[in-house]
């Protein structure tokens, strides 16, 4: 009798215990996307992004990137080099501009396109919305390299959620350490490693940022190498930035 | 004098002075012969542009569904109305193919190298395989029973990616959902098509293109009627277009490139139908072959000027130089009326025998010039066939041609001879002619 009992007890509490596991991955899923996000405050910082395409060598673009993510606002103008000044980026919630001061005109872009066609993408440069846009499909404790972390496979069936399936790993106190992006029919795609952070007002914000595409690349010297896109984001600040800025008539004049 | 009586004498003596008449019989053929040239090249380079359109996109009377959501995806959801509307409007295509297309989203990738597409086609081979058997493969060839993961490249392309047949090239598109997808695909032909329709085009099973695309394994994109009789084509479309209104969102009529760009920027809600002809496809090429006719017309006339110029020069010349010859007929008994009528026979073989010369001209020019190739001339390629001109001989645009040169030059030599014929004898005795 007394087995009996506490064999319907340990049934009852296992699925209790296994929803704790859930509940915490969901949180730190949560927290990653709090740590790349700012709600409540702007944010600006420069970023200097390195296009390497293997056979081709290297360009290198600097951009100044504005963000007020409690109203799905970025903006983003490319100081070098000199032929794409004045170029920039307006994401005003579901809609995102591209201006070329040269044409003197706005086109719409997608956030899944490419940015200034480097390996990263228009949506890299926007909140992290993990918890809303992915289910968990699993969770599994590993080394990163000297880190410890927690492998995530996600899957998302959401209409325009560019990849549909991928893998996070991501620190104990939540920050993302690499993503790997797939494609629906599961083949990588695109991988991220982070492996720098810095802090600002408590906030952890990446320091340096590595793309590297799975698809494209060249044989160099009998051996493929990847074409990859590193981001190196400095002078970040949390201090509030004009509304005109997050405006068609601001890159117009900074076109100028 | 007898009509026939008359035109044995003619052609006695159109023999008689051949010598005299010789130069003009090449002047005139020649004229003939360039403006045949032109107008057999014109219809030649016409008729690939259309037959390459046609190819390219399958049909000659179209029916496309976008869907605003899926970033104005091509996509049918409804299979079954589309097929009521062609029925209700009693056009009886010939021939119907259904087509997926990813326009503009699909990447090929092999080794790295990555090659956007403007068009990757999801075909039924078996319904379309009279078309691909046709096609001049640079390597591999077509079996409509290929693998589902087969994949059809153009040359170009193979060469920007170094791929063989045999090769396994990755397809990238975004999804209904816009998701990114990728497929496998085994190369099993590279295509000969350097235009700009085949350039950057690719083309796989269309059951392999839907599950790519995260759609129903029988859906498509485009639907493509033929019709072997290309009459009353505005007919076929009109009734079609009023069918389709009745049962499903359609857009407004679409008579050229413009308004299919123009409405398909618009907002719609789900799925929204487009029907069209081929020649909206091809409008901007239309333009192209618009301004080549108009040209090749400007110097249609200034070569019939010259010729009709130098003809007239010549007869007048000839007509002068039998100013005698003239008088003695008349004074013989000849009536003025069967002089003229004589004359004018004369003028009229001649011409006839003209423009025999100047179709065998024209032949023999053409017969040179489709020996090389031109696909070196940048854009020139889609007047091309296999890169060589191909001549087109309507039956119609020859008899026009003679029709015109005959129109023009036949009154000025009836002119001519009716001042020869009322000539007074005494003068033309004398040999003196106006």
């Amino acid at each position: 009798m007394r087995k009996i009992l506490l064999f319907l007890l340990a049934a009852a509490v296992t699925p209790l215990m296994a929803e704790e596991p859930k509940a915490f991955h969901h949180t730190l899923l949560q927290q990653a996307d709090a740590n790349w996000s700012y709600p409540g405050r702007d944010y600006s910082a420069e970023y200097t992004i390195f296009q390497d395409v293997p056979g081709e060598g290297r360009s290198v673009t600097t951009a100044a990137l504005f963000r007020r993510d409690s109203e799905e606002l970025y903006t983003i103008i490319i100081m070098a080099p000199a032929r794409e000044r004045g170029q920039g980026y307006l994401k005003q919630g579901e809609t995102l501009w591209f201006y070329d001061p040269e044409s003197n005109r706005f086109n719409s872009t997608r956030s899944r396109d490419r940015f200034q066609n480097t390996n990263a993408r228009n949506s890299d440069f926007t909140r992290a919305t993990f918890t809303e846009d992915y289910e968990i499909l699993s969770v599994e404790r590993m080394v990163l390299g000297r880190f410890d972390a927690w492998l995530y496979e996600l899957e998302s069936d959401k209409e325009g959620v560019t990849y549909p399936y991928m893998k996070l790993w991501l620190s104990d106190d939540a920050r993302i350490l690499k993503t790997e992006d797939y494609s629906l029919s599961r083949q990588l795609l695109r991988t991220t490693a982070v492996p720098e952070y810095q802090t600002l007002e408590g906030k952890s914000i990446p320091r340096t940022i590595y793309i590297i595409d799975n698809l494209e690349g060249a044989i160099v010297n009998g051996k493929f190498v990847n074409e990859r896109t590193i981001i190196q984001v400095r002078k970040p600040g949390f201090i509030p930035v004009p509304d005109s800025v997050f405006s068609k008539a601001f890159l117009e004049n900074a076109g100028r | 004098m007898s009509v026939l009586r008359s035109l044995q004498l003619a052609i006695r003596y159109l023999l008689l002075y051949s010598r005299r008449y010789v130069f003009l019989l090449l002047a005139l053929g020649f004229g003939f012969g360039v403006i045949t040239v032109m107008t057999s090249l014109r219809e030649g380079m016409s008729r690939n542009v259309e037959q390459a359109a046609q190819n390219h996109y399958s049909g000659r009377l179209f029916v496309l569904g976008f869907d605003k959501q899926a970033d104005t995806m091509g996509v049918v959801d409804d299979d079954g109305l589309i097929m009521e509307s062609v029925e209700a409007s009693g056009i009886r295509p010939d021939r119907i193919v259904r087509r997926t297309v990813s326009h503009l989203k699909g990447i090929l990738f092999f080794q790295g190298t990555a090659v956007r597409h403007k068009d990757i086609f999801g075909i039924d081979f078996d319904d379309e395989s009279e078309l691909f058997a046709s096609l001049d493969y640079a390597s591999g060839s077509f079996d409509p029973q290929m693998p589902v993961d087969s994949v059809i490249i153009s040359a170009p392309v193979a060469d920007e990616l170094s791929a063989r047949v045999g090769d396994r090239v990755t397809i990238q598109a975004p999804t209904r959902n816009l998701q990114i997808n990728t497929g496998f695909f085994t190369v099993t032909a590279i295509v000969n098509d350097e235009s700009i329709f085949g350039y950057y085009k690719a083309y796989v099973k269309r059951t392999a293109l839907n599950r790519l695309l995260g759609l129903e394994d029988q859906s498509y994109s485009s639907l493509g009627l033929y019709f072997d009789d290309r009459r009353r084509m505005q007919e076929r479309e009109n009734a079609l277009y009023t069918e389709l209104t009745r049962r499903l969102p359609t857009s407004p009529p679409i008579r050229q490139k413009e308004d299919l760009t123009f409405f398909l920027s618009q907002e719609w809600q789900c799925v929204r139908y487009f029907t069209f002809p081929l020649a909206v496809y091809v409008s901007q090429v239309a333009d192209l072959l618009s301004a080549m006719t108009l040209i090749s017309y400007v110097l249609y006339v200034m070569i019939l000027l010259i010729a009709l110029a130098g003809a007239l020069v010549t007869y007048s010349l000839i007509i002068h130089e039998r100013t005698t010859e003239i008088g003695t007929m008349r004074a013989l008994g000849m009536h003025r009326r069967e002089l003229h009528l004589l004359l004018l026979l004369e003028a009229l073989v001649l011409f006839l025998f003209a423009a025999a010369f100047g179709v065998l001209l024209a032949v023999g020019v053409n017969t040179i010039l489709s020996l090389f190739s031109y696909d070196w001339i940048p854009g020139f390629e889609i007047f091309l066939r296999g890169g060589m001109l191909t001549p087109h001989y309507s039956v119609t645009t020859i008899a026009l041609n003679v029709l015109v040169f005959a129109v023009l030059l036949l009154p000025l030599v009836t002119l001519r001879a009716g001042l020869a014929a009322r000539m007074l004898i005494p003068d033309t005795l004398a040999g003196d002619a106006r």
